[in-house]
């Protein structure tokens, strides 16, 4: 108990944990479309394709400013911005030639992030120190430890506008999420949805890069929403309950990362998310493999009580 | 042969390797495996440098292929169970393989020169110089003769068994009734992707690694 108050009354302690216990919960709740319309990969190309963004504003930045930004205000916009543009060109190009989707989406995840990784790579090698450029390969792994107040509150921004377009939309998502056809019939604007919901997963994936990382990200995304998949068939309690599984994941990874000196937390937090997951998909109600397993072998039982008995 | 001359003979053999492994992947619509792939070997990566101490061993490579294979073994799993489909099920492995390295290498190897992010970019520039000898007899750079390998593997892979891994590939059900095992197959010819994956890092590095693999097939 006395380990649990000293960190609840260390300022950066407290930080990091509500950084990413929100991070948690946005992403969280944001995967389950992704996770529902089968484009959970999707998430994988976008956040490896935002390092590009980020890496490009970074040197805009240091260019009209002498000295690259690392403030998320800037950096943020960068990140979108690549990132849906990876999306677009991959619809551009499924359109237009016979390659295919997941071919299109890893050619594009290969361009980005790799373009990304050269830019950050000449940033870190330049003969000429760029002021600023110290912790940019945090971007990769994830930097929860140096979250700041700033950081909180464009976290909250973000969130919490999504959170917003998610209720004000959330009749029509639900429809356009399962049955894409029906909801233009009933005379949806379905291009404007389906560019909503990518924009929202781009939302959702751009606050955690600052928590896990570019590459661990679609844990963040795709493994709360298929845990709490297990748990409910209904959307709007499979929203909530995939928040709450990300919010106690990254709850989990920043607690573990402070107590134990050398660990990461990043990794920790996706550790924390495959653990639930594993939980959910073997113990849920109705769906979990052992509570199926279990189940069975009452009722079998029972049918072998009610033969003895009739005999 | 100049150093020049033996790097880009290396470039050169780790591309045809990796876009032989790609164009089944590509053709069956499973170009994510080998993204997955580049990141669910390195727990094997780091286990194996835990115990060895050494970058570019022979133990290095089966254990990268073996974590490797471990990811597809679990997605297999989760995914037959029928509660997640097989894009969502290879996302939650392979970002949880690949924390599971970045922890490992965080606690066990602070001290040593290994990153994480050191397979994230390869480095062809210095694959040239690591010097394989058989006795005296010098027989080119390491990572020539292990690529070289993998790719005479491959070939012959393919050669002997191409008929079979085509009908696998558009017709899995009609694969089977005829006789022959798809899954086992499929379990070679992967292990085979994942060992290729793990030798090309040390020159391509993983992000052109998917380069390598998708895009020439396409």
């Amino acid at each position: 108990m006395q380990i649990l108050t000293d960190l609840f009354s260390d300022y950066t302690t407290r930080t990091v944990l509500l950084g990413s216990m929100g991070i948690g919960a946005v992403s969280g709740a944001l995967g389950c479309f992704s996770y529902l319309r089968r484009q959970s990969l999707i998430g994988d190309v976008v956040s490896h394709s935002s390092l590009l963004g980020i890496m490009v504003i970074f040197l805009v930045s240091y260019w009209l400013t002498g000295e690259g930004s690392k403030s998320l205000f800037v950096l943020i916009p960068g990140a979108l911005a690549s990132g849906v543009a990876s999306l677009v060109l991959t619809r551009w190009i499924v359109d237009r030639t016979p390659v295919r989707e997941d071919s299109g989406l890893g050619t594009m995840l290969a361009i980005f992030f790799g373009g990304g990784i050269l830019l950050l790579r000449y940033v870190q090698r330049s003969s000429t120190v760029i002021p600023g450029r110290r912790g940019l390969k945090d971007f990769l792994f994830g930097m929860s430890a140096s979250m700041t107040r700033d950081d909180l509150i464009m976290i909250a921004i973000i969130g919490g506008l999504s959170l917003l377009a998610l209720l004000a939309y959330w009749r029509q998502l639900k429809v356009f999420t399962f049955d894409p056809l029906f909801s233009h019939c009933l005379g949806f604007n379905t291009r404007f949805l389906s560019l909503l919901l990518i924009v929202l997963m781009v939302n959702g994936i751009v606050v955690g890069i600052q928590c896990v990382g570019v590459i661990l990200m679609i844990a963040l995304l795709v493994t709360p929403a298929a845990a709490a998949r297990q748990w409910t068939s209904s959307l709007g309690s499979m929203v909530l309950l995939s928040a709450v599984f990300g919010g106690m994941a990254g709850a989990a990874g920043s607690i573990t990362s402070s107590l134990v000196s050398k660990l990461p937390a990043g990794p920790v937090i996706v550790l924390a998310g495959c653990v639930i997951f594993l939980f959910s998909i073997l113990f849920a109600p109705r769906r979990g493999i052992l509570t199926v397993k279990l189940l069975q072998l009452r009722a079998a039982e029972e049918s072998d009580l009610d033969e003895g008995l009739a005999s | 042969m100049s150093l020049i001359l033996w790097t880009i003979a290396i470039a050169v053999v780790t591309a045809i390797a990796c876009s032989l492994c790609g164009a089944l992947l590509v053709v069956r619509r499973e170009a994510f495996v080998s993204e997955g792939l580049s990141h669910a070997v390195l727990p094997g990566i780091v286990v194996s440098f835990v115990i060895f101490r050494d970058r570019s061993s022979f133990e290095l490579i089966v254990a990268a292929a073996a974590s490797g294979l471990l990811m597809v073994w679990l997605v297999h799993l989760i995914c037959r169970s029928g509660r997640v489909d097989q894009d969502a099920a290879l996302g939650i492995v392979f970002s949880g393989l690949f924390s599971v390295g970045v922890v490992l290498s965080n606690i066990r190897l602070r001290d040593v020169h290994f990153h994480a992010s050191c397979i994230i970019d390869g480095n062809l520039a210095l694959a040239g110089l690591r010097s394989f000898k058989v006795g005296d007899l010098y027989l080119g750079p390491t990572a020539f003769v292990s690529m070289s390998v993998i790719l005479v593997c491959l070939v012959a892979f393919l050669c002997v068994f191409f008929n079979s891994l085509k009908l696998t590939a558009f017709d899995e059900s009609l694969a089977e009734l005829v006789g022959l095992r798809p899954r086992i197959l499929r379990l070679i010819w992967l292990s085979l992707v994942s060992v290729t994956t793990v030798a090309a890092f040390e020159t391509a590095g993983t992000v052109l690694v998917v380069a390598l693999m998708v895009m020439p097939p396409l």
